[in-house]
């Protein structure tokens, strides 16, 4: 992976009115070949038949990072170019329709969460793994693989009710200070849902189930923002 | 923490062993009959435990995890070896993992001992 300083060079060469159209793409190149490791981290679902064309399909949205950087924001490539790679991915994802989780998986999913609501609905109270497990029709394994997908899918849920819930963009409601300070880039460019979860849970201290109540979403759907969001800021601090 | 393994595990300090620690949380979270919150939080936990120990160790380090659990509970002893005399100061070196692995916590304890680190952890399902 290149530093932050390089690639912020090759775009300052990029741009120089000077520079000629082969020394352009040399540079485009050594910059998409200095995030490879970056776009195949995107690529949860290792479906080996297409994984090449998902490569190809991030080296877009790096390409377009290129075009789009802005040199005097605050916020490294990397950052940066993250967020188009997941959005040429979820774009696959969302109209390819190729890459799914199979629908075994996505209705063991939905039972789950059914089952989880309904719980909390009667008891006031999180379910036990047991209690839950009595509440479906499905394996302790069947449970398992659910849940793993539940975590991985977050790039690929564009159709998911919950991305689409609307909070005030309070850039400034939490405090995102001191430890905060080395992965402030990559809050910023949090969505306000997001942003808000992060602070809900880690400065408010609010447990998911807490969180889904007020913002009107699923425990499950929290905790898959939720990894979303870590891994996207542990992304910032491995771009350091 | 005082219960004997459920089970243990020892990877290479490599970043792609991730994925089966956080795995393997889960399993062993099931059986400590955890919510889904908690399960999820003790893959979360466990997964910055492997991270604050690869901070430590060096390149051809093993790290080595324990996961024990009680009803409503999972414990996680783990360590590997570490070369530094002392711990620096850890909110100042973990920055915002520090924060988030105490918030996920119930207990939490990472020291240095016979020259290695240890960071064990307990979460444990709030209802």
């Amino acid at each position: 992976m290149l530093s932050p300083g390089a690639v912020n060079a090759l775009i300052v060469e990029l741009r120089a009115p000077d520079v000629t159209e082969s020394r352009a793409d040399e540079i485009k190149s050594e910059i998409v070949a200095g995030h490879q490791g970056l776009i195949r981290h995107f690529i949860r679902l290792r479906d080996p038949q297409i994984y090449e064309d998902l490569v190809q399909i991030g080296t877009i949205g790096v390409l377009a990072a290129i075009d789009k950087f802005d040199l005097d924001r605050n916020v490294s490539f990397g950052t940066f170019a993250s967020e188009y790679i997941k959005g040429e991915l979820s774009h696959f994802y969302r109209d390819d329709g190729t890459i799914r989780i199979s629908r075994s998986v996505q209705s063991h999913l939905g039972q789950i969460r059914t089952a989880q609501d309904a719980f909390v609905t009667q008891n006031n109270a999180q379910p036990s793994f047991t209690e839950l497990e009595n509440c479906v029709n499905l394996n302790r394994g069947e449970i398992f693989n659910a849940l793993q997908a539940n975590y991985s899918t977050h790039y690929s849920s564009l159709s998911d009710p919950d991305l689409h819930i609307d909070v005030a963009d309070s850039r400034n409601e939490y405090d995102f200070i001191d430890e905060w300070e080395s992965v402030r880039p990559a809050i910023d460019l949090l969505t306000p849902l997001d942003r808000k979860i992060l602070g809900m849970r880690f400065i408010e201290q609010k447990k998911q189930g807490e969180i889904a109540n007020e913002l009107n979403m699923n425990q499950m759907a929290v905790s898959r923002r939720l990894t979303a969001i870590l891994e996207q800021l542990r992304h910032e601090v491995d771009a350091e | 923490m005082t219960k004997s393994p459920e089970i243990s595990l020892c990877v290479p300090n490599q970043a792609e062993y991730l994925r089966v620690i956080r795995q393997i949380a889960m399993v062993v979270g099931a059986k400590a009959d955890l919510t889904l919150e908690a399960l999820d939080e003790g893959q979360l936990a466990s997964d910055e435990a492997a991270n604050i120990l690869m901070k430590f160790a060096q390149p051809d380090d093993v790290l080595y995890f324990d996961w024990s659990v009680q009803p409503g509970s999972l414990h996680l002893r783990s360590r590997t070896r570490c070369l530094l005399p002392e711990l620096p100061d850890l909110p100042e070196t973990l920055e915002y993992a520090w924060v988030i692995i105490q918030a996920i916590t119930s207990e939490l304890d990472i020291f240095l001992k016979d020259g290695q680190v240890h960071v064990n952890l307990t979460v444990t399902s709030a209802r």
